[in-house]
């Protein structure tokens, strides 16, 4: 499907559960898009439901802010693994869609659940398919409202989470209705910070605002199904929402509704906001005094914060003014804008003003500066202009990461250190930290890259992670780049990205080769080193030249009739027929079931688990997927040929090669 | 001695309604499939075995109903119970028998409840391991949680550690935190924890683990056991948790029998050889038979699923959590007195 008009969304997607008799559950296989695999596991801890009684149930909420603002529904449904307990595995779909796309149609959960439930996960090649948006219609929820409905919207307005009680036997469609119902009576755009569900567990600890559920607890509002109770009497802003939309008609309310797609929340200031949205509608707002008059330019609203800031004027009233003016979505640079900014300091520290004050200002001041999309260097000029990056600069910086480039963030996490560096780490895919390490002018931000990819690789997610350092040379240039007067210390970072990525112990033949032939253009001696290094088999010579110089000059352009030529003289002579596989005993894994027991058990290995382990492993043993010559066969006799001239220059290359090589890892042997 | 029936206010635990807060915060820790839910679940069977006055009672309505639902499946349908998503959190009473209280000048005292008040937190597996939780705030979320807790099951499933050995990988990194978020505290004395810790190893009606221990020659068997079963005595459970470490696929176990060490007071530590199922007793001998006790069969020959063979019969599942309680409980009326 390539639809991608505005009746149409792209949908990113994972799928979690367990590997058949795995242990835990984890992301099985995820889109390749904006989400990355830990994302899509972050979204999925975040919105649990807790231990599911029956399935399915559905659970919508949404991801990320701004521009990347997207919704996500989750589809727990039973399946056919069993984990390593032999326990039934629970799956779940998860979809993501932006939330800009929703919002544009006033797409209801219903709608996006009939749109993504019909698409089976995994889509082959991680793509992300296209779904159809239907046209904004409220008709289908003015028949739906009634007290249970308007009480449950109210209540969501205290900010504390509603649960239904009493619904058990209602079907799922039914009360994803319900809550879509409820949902159709809040501006559209709070979505954005929603959450709801067919269906939590009593006991669990869950985030979810809004769920059916079996027994109230006291941390959230009860509502009875079908007994709709009173509104608390402090709860004077739900008190209030409940008063104004009795004056509007369902279908003008739902509509109104629909058309708020701005985000919002469930704070004070965001709730307030509604309610002045009601007013207006029936004609009852009076804009304050403050708010800007119409046409005052934004230039004419900075010049009076610069004003405020030097001690003439109101800061907190000049800074709403201009929140008002820009309406806190960011648009393009104006250099004119960055003229006041920069001339007048306007980021540079102020002594006498606290950072609550000051916090705000600069969340506004930023994005009129840097425009949609923060970016390392306006970062950095930023603290150039300012002086450095003061506390409330860096913490209003940093509230805008979602705006932010991945550098920009790291960055951002370093200055702020501790937590904040470990949880912008969390946030960004093995492939983006690649990206980002390779482009960096920062030697602190690739080290960050470094040690962050090494600790994932030693935690086990080994597959995806080596894709993406493959795919950047295992950041050979970089360390080149940075470190070029000590080969040595290249080389032994190589090697610990190379653990990260292919576990501890020496390389095979397949992950020697892999780890070449990734980027061969951006291969230098120092990853040439470290591969071989590890690798401990008879033929390194052929993993030269099968996984780097072969691809090399593949891709090194020698043209159509001489590069295949040159190909052919050192392509690898046809292999060998395998070995017969040797005959190995079963062995049983914990976890999965024993060998059957009739009714007596079979004869059982003797001796426990020491003696058998000590049987097993004397001393550590080879890796099982590692072949080495013996996978392989033996090593290829060499061929001649009669164009001397091209073997001759391939010796030439190979021995200048191993002499650097030898040169290279010689000290470290020799040094004590 | 027991501790009575007292329930007090449980600072930050949300109060459930229905019931008072129960009185003392235990966590269970251990990796996915280590057996932490199933370990409740086999805690009202374990109970109704003793015959010693002792039983389980749910706090509130969630709490009893999934202690029914729990016990239902081990019990009755004879599987495990589903793996925890997320955090859930059980109140449960242990309530022993009742006991005369003395007789005051006017009037005769009604009998008194023994009774032990337990928050009990059963966090999915995942979470322990920081790399594989994906969302912080959810990893957070069980620190805070083992802070506010003083008490802690901890699951050594010896038979995951010997083909895996990732037992470290789910205690280093969420105890380095807990020690960091409790280091201003003053019960943070001399670098330890002021948690009371139970280290369960699990799984002792694994052929492999049985057979381990009586290799080390630890196993005894009670003569006032009516079923036979053979028993590892308290005093030995840590050598055989020590030997098992040992034999750990990666090598990290022994780290995890020195990390105890390191952080938690010895005096505060036990050890217990534990089965959630125990072994198998056929109904014609009515007692442990050596060379017929495997109580976990497959469903069928080509399924991977498991069943329980025959009854639940679980072994040290009540004595952690009761020691747990009353050394709580006895803590806790020490600083009273104080």
């Amino acid at each position: 499907m390539t639809r991608d008009d505005a009746a149409s969304a792209a949908v990113q997607w994972a799928l979690i559960g367990k590997e058949p008799h795995g242990w835990g559950y984890e992301v099985l296989e995820c889109s390749d898009g904006l989400f990355q695999r830990e994302d899509f596991a972050e979204m999925n801890q975040r919105y649990s439901p807790g231990t599911p009684e029956e399935l399915p149930q559905v659970t919508v909420a949404r991801a990320a802010s701004g521009e990347n603002a997207h919704l996500t529904l989750a589809i727990e449904e039973e399946s056919t693994t069993r984990d390593a307990g032999g326990r039934d595995v629970v799956v779940t779909r998860l979809y993501a869609v932006p939330y800009a796309r929703l919002a544009a149609r006033a797409v209801s959960y219903e709608a996006l659940y009939r749109a993504c439930a019909p698409l089976a996960l995994p889509v082959p090649g991680r793509a992300t398919p296209v779904i159809g948006l239907p046209a904004p219609d409220v008709s289908p929820f003015v028949g739906r409202i009634d007290d249970t409905v308007v009480q449950t919207a109210a209540l969501l307005l205290t900010g504390a989470p509603v649960q239904i009680v009493g619904a058990g036997g209602l079907p799922l469609d039914e009360r994803l209705r319900f809550l879509d119902t409820v949902a159709a009576m809040l501006p559209y755009g709070i979505r954005t910070k929603f959450s709801a569900s067919t269906w939590t567990s009593s006991t669990a600890q869950h985030q979810i605002r809004l769920s059916f559920t079996r027994h109230p607890r006291d941390s959230a509002h009860t509502v009875e199904w079908g007994r709709p109770a009173a509104i608390p009497q402090q709860a004077e802003l739900a008190r209030a929402y409940r008063q104004l939309i009795s004056q509007y008609h369902d279908a003008e309310l739902l509509e109104l509704m629909a058309a708020e797609t701005a985000e919002r929340g469930f704070r004070p200031p965001d709730l307030r906001d509604l309610l002045a949205v009601l007013r207006r509608g029936k004609g009852q707002l009076q804009l304050p005094a403050a708010l800007p008059a119409p046409g005052t330019s934004t230039a004419a609203l900075l010049l009076e914060c610069a004003d405020a800031l030097d001690g003439t004027g109101d800061l907190e009233d000049a800074t709403a003014r201009l929140a008002q003016a820009t309406s806190g979505v960011p648009g393009d640079a104006d250099p004119h804008h960055w003229e006041i900014i920069s001339g007048r300091r306007m980021l540079a520290p102020r002594a006498g003003i606290p950072a609550k004050r000051l916090r705000p200002l600069y969340k506004l001041l930023v994005p009129l500066a840097c425009g949609r999309h923060i970016r390392i260097g306006q970062v950095k000029t930023i603290e150039a202009v300012a002086g450095g990056l003061h506390q409330p600069l860096l913490d209003a910086l940093y509230e805008l990461r979602a705006q932010a480039e991945a550098e920009a963030q790291l960055y951002l996490g370093q200055r702020i250190g501790g937590g904040v560096l470990r949880n912008v780490l969390n946030g960004l895919g093995d492939a983006v930290l690649v990206e980002v390490a390779l482009r960096t002018e920062d030697w602190t931000t690739a080290d960050t890259v470094h040690q962050a990819l090494v600790r994932r690789g030693s935690s086990g997610q080994g597959a995806e992670l080596a894709g993406a350092l493959r795919r950047g040379a295992f950041l050979a240039p970089v360390f080149a780049r940075f470190l070029d007067t000590s080969p040595p210390d290249q080389r032994s970072r190589l090697a610990e990205l190379l653990r990260a990525a292919y576990g501890k112990g020496p390389l095979g033949r397949s992950e020697a080769e892999e780890a070449l032939s990734g980027r061969p253009d951006l291969v230098t001696p120092a990853l040439l080193g470290a591969v071989l290094a590890l690798y401990d088999g008879p033929d390194a010579r052929d993993v030269l030249v099968d996984g780097y110089l072969t691809p090399l000059l593949a891709n090194a352009g020698l043209g159509e009739d001489t590069g295949p030529r040159i190909l052919a003289r050192i392509a690898p002579p046809p292999p060998a027929p395998a070995p017969p596989e040797p005959a190995t005993m079963p062995q049983w894994v914990p976890g999965t079931p024993p060998p059957p027991v009739p009714q007596k058990p079979p004869p059982r290995p003797r001796g426990g688990i020491v003696s058998r382990a000590r049987r097993r492993l004397p001393g550590g043993g080879p890796r099982p997927d590692e072949g080495g010559a013996q996978q392989n066969g033996p090593p290829p006799e060499p061929r001649f040929s009669d164009t001397a001239g091209i073997l001759i220059l391939f010796g030439v290359i190979v021995i200048v090669i191993v002499v650097y090589l030898v040169l290279l890892v010689l000290p470290q042997f020799a040094s004590p | 001695m027991q501790p009575t029936g007292r329930v007090k206010e449980n600072p930050g635990m949300e109060p459930e309604r229905g019931a008072p807060p129960a009185e003392h915060n235990i966590a269970m820790w251990g990796p996915p499939g280590s057996g932490k839910t199933t370990f409740l679940a086999a805690l009202t069977i374990a109970m109704n075995r003793r015959q010693d006055g002792w039983k389980v009672v749910g706090a509130n309505g969630p709490s009893t109903d999934a202690l029914i639902k729990l016990t239902a499946s081990l019990a009755t349908q004879r599987r495990f119970p589903a793996a925890t998503r997320g955090t859930e959190r059980y109140r449960w009473y242990l309530i022993g028998a009742a006991r005369e209280r003395r007789r005051s000048l006017l009037r005769r005292r009604a009998p008194e409840d023994v009774r032990i008040g337990l928050d009990l937190l059963d966090p999915s597996g995942e979470l322990f391991n920081q790399e594989h939780s994906g969302y912080a705030g959810a990893h957070g979320e069980l620190i805070d949680n083992l802070v506010n807790s003083r008490g802690i099951v901890f699951l050594f499933d010896p038979v995951r550690e010997f083909e895996d050995g990732d037992a470290f990988d789910y205690l280093h990194g969420v105890l380095s935190q807990l020690a960091h978020r409790m280091l201003d505290s003053p019960e943070f004395a001399g670098g330890r924890l002021p948690h009371y810790l139970a280290v369960c190893v699990t799984k002792f009606d694994e052929i492999r683990v049985l057979e381990t221990a009586e290799k080390l020659r630890l196993v005894t068997s009670d003569v006032a056991d009516p079923l036979g079963f053979p028993k590892v005595e308290p005093e030995d459970a840590q050598e055989l948790f020590r030997t098992l470490c040992e034999v750990s696929a990666t090598g990290n176990a022994e780290m995890v029998h020195n990390t105890l060490a390191q952080y938690f007071r010895p005096e505060r530590v036990r050890y217990f050889v534990t089965s959630a199922i125990g072994f198998y007793v056929d109904p014609l001998i009515g007692a442990y038979d050596r060379d017929d006790y495997q109580n976990l069969l497959p469903e069928a020959e080509s399924s991977r699923a498991v069943r329980i063979r025959g009854t639940v019969h679980p072994i040290n599942v009540v004595e952690p959590l009761l020691w747990l309680g009353q050394s709580l409980a006895a803590d806790r009326r020490g600083r009273s007195a104080r």
